[in-house]
């Protein structure tokens, strides 16, 4: 017999429904907190794997007016630039809206320089580079609708409309979780579809600095070069330019953000008064304790030990739910939360369920360490 | 009964309890209601003393402050060498864990331990390793008479049966003194007279002191000295009936 395992079957043989419905309580917070902060990472996600020295260009009125492409030689002249690629969101439908994952209009011969982290065998790079109507898929892209090498992709085009019909040059791999998920396709088969009055136009450049460092000082620079001309500039770096599209939700992930430290906050309540019934119940066995000549610092770390048993049980099985709970809710999303993040989670989760099981005991734990052994003995009797 | 666990104390007219002009008044001011008034008490080594008196007489209040629960408003209290009133709270634990054995009326067994687990409470606080406490709990409830339920739990014994495993936790740690608050108060008469057997066989086999607070005059009668408190006053001692 040991006293951690006397508060073990105090938290939980002495009411065992109490006991299950505090450990799912626990369990449950810890699942929505995981749930919670792993959507939140996953907004920030992109800014997190942002690169230093990129930087994005993008007409200075908004992100939707697009710039032209005799642009990219007076970018590539600035000094400290050292390569420049343009692209355009297509935002094209596959079979159905919900079926979704991010498609680009790339130029292939200058996109590769600046995503260097982009991983693709030469022999299939070099076919999409020839090959108009061709695209490139992410590794993570392909095995989730099942696309192979050579097959036909048909998107219904949302921004640019009418149907599009692509064909798979190959699969590339990235380092950012998103690109992943993307496709790439060639920026001259989406210009050359437009109405001529329309042709000629990019959604952004992306460039390439020699010194991540004096990246504002390129970007000043770049918009410098177009100050007061029709299609001024905003040049931020890719950090800022993904963080911008996440201001947009700032909002919502306030709240999420709000919601799960309340989630702390009631997991703190609900253990306290979990601790704070059971060890009120119990004033005369503490007595007697007391009496058999245990220390008040000795009832306090029994009674604190037996809110960490509550919420390290209820934590474990929080966070062993978690992982394929969170990672079916990103399936369903289709890519738009990466469900391995929830992995970024779960460690924490479990601490801080353990560190509110100790900082939700330690009042009832106090007051038991208080106890007055004769008027908690009169109280039986 | 041969038990090595159990020191058998020399009977001796040495006072293991001295109790000298005690108050105890709870409340203050003109709610102040003295439970004791100027108590003097005695008790030798060896002993085995009944209290007796009216509710409120102040029996439990004495009980408790001999047991070192409970500090007096005044006076001073003696047990085992050590004066009382000095003691901190952790060194008032530390001592009680040592010398003092507390029987309850109403048992208070831990209802998720074992019998055996109950009994080996008071050793946790000791550095004994695992097996000298499992050897030390055997050997408490062999006294008793339930080696054979070393394993259930409260629930699975009668009310006599707790009360034995409570008698072998208050003697486990072998202590100077053994304090019993209505021993046999919740037991019929037969788990009674066999509760107040095994505190004689403790006191006369194994030289333990016991104190023991009784309503009950056949119970107070197994005790040698019987000593009446009426109104917080000691107004009698007389010798026990069988003892």
């Amino acid at each position: 017999m040991t006293l951690p395992s006397l508060a073990f079957r105090n938290a939980l043989l002495r009411n065992k429904t109490r006991a299950i419905l505090t450990l799912l309580a626990v369990a449950a917070l810890v699942l929505a907190f995981v749930f919670l902060r792993t959507v939140v990472s996953a907004f920030f996600e992109g800014p997190a794997n942002a690169h230093s020295d990129r930087l994005a260009v993008r007409n200075r009125i908004s992100l939707v007016v697009p710039l032209p492409l005799a642009d990219f030689d007076k970018i590539k002249a600035v000094p400290g630039v050292t390569s420049v690629t343009y692209s355009n969101w297509f935002g094209g439908v596959y079979i159905e809206p919900r079926n979704f994952f991010a498609q680009f209009a790339v130029d292939p011969a200058s996109y590769f320089d600046v995503y260097n982290d982009v991983q693709i065998d030469p022999a299939e790079l070099a076919t999409f580079k020839t090959d108009r109507t061709g695209c490139l898929l992410g590794e993570k892209l392909a095995p989730k609708y099942g696309f192979k090498k050579g097959d036909t992709i048909k998107l219904k085009g949302a921004i640019y409309p009418g149907d599009w019909s692509f064909k798979v040059d190959g699969i590339f791999k990235s380092t950012d979780p998103f690109m992943d998920q993307s496709m790439l396709f060639q920026w001259k088969y989406l210009d050359s579809a437009q109405a001529a009055d329309r042709q000629g136009y990019v959604g952004t450049y992306s460039v390439t600095v020699a010194d991540a460092s004096r990246g504002p000082e390129v970007a000043k620079a770049i918009d410098t070069v177009f100050a007061s001309s029709a299609y001024e500039t905003r040049t931020e770096s890719e950090k800022t330019f993904i963080l911008g599209f996440i201001n947009g939700s700032s909002a919502i992930i306030g709240a999420l953000e709000t919601v799960s430290f309340v989630l702390l906050v009631i997991m703190l309540l609900i253990l306290g008064n979990t601790l704070s019934m059971a060890l009120r119940e119990r004033t005369n066995e503490l007595a007697v304790l007391r009496t058999l000549g245990y220390r008040p610092g000795q009832l306090m770390s029994l009674a604190l030990q037996e809110g960490v048993w509550l919420s390290l049980i209820g934590g474990v099985l929080g966070a062993l739910v978690s992982p394929p709970i969170v990672k079916g809710f990103a399936i369903n999303t289709q890519g738009f939360i990466n469900g391995e993040l929830v992995w970024r989670w779960v460690g924490p989760a479990l601490g801080i369920a353990l560190t509110m099981g100790i900082l939700a005991s330690l009042w009832p734990a106090y007051r038991a360490s208080k106890i007055d052994i004769v008027q908690a003995l009169r109280r039986i009797e | 009964m041969t038990v090595s666990m159990l020191a058998v104390a020399p009977k001796s007219s040495t006072p293991i309890v001295r109790v000298q002009q005690v108050r105890k008044n709870y409340g203050t001011g003109e709610h102040a209601v003295t439970v004791l008034d100027g108590i003097d008490l005695t008790v030798d080594q060896g002993a085995f003393e009944a209290l007796m008196g009216p509710s409120g007489s102040g029996k439990t209040t004495l009980l408790n402050l001999i047991a070192g629960i409970d500090r007096p408003t005044s006076g001073k209290v003696e047990v085992a060498g050590t004066e009382l009133s000095g003691l901190s709270e952790g060194q008032l634990a530390d001592w009680r864990s040592r010398h003092i054995g507390f029987v309850f009326q109403f048992y208070n067994l831990l209802p998720v331990l074992t019998a055996a687990e109950n009994v080996e409470m008071p050793l946790l606080l000791t550095k004994l390793p695992s097996a000298e406490r499992r050897k030390r709990v055997e050997t408490a409830l062999t006294i008793v008479g339930l080696k054979d339920r070393m394993d259930h739990t409260p629930r699975q014994l009668s009310g006599g049966q707790e009360q034995r495993v409570a008698i072998a936790r208050a003697i486990v740690s072998d202590p100077s003194i053994l304090v019993a608050d209505e021993p046999t108060g919740d037991l019929d008469r037969k788990s009674g007279e066999e509760i107040l057997g095994l505190l004689q066989t403790l006191n006369e086999q194994f030289g333990k002191t016991i104190l023991m607070v009784t309503h009950d005059p056949h119970a107070a009668d197994r005790a040698k000295i019987i000593r009446r408190l009426d109104k917080g006053v000691l107004v009698q001692s007389a010798e026990g009936g069988k003892a």
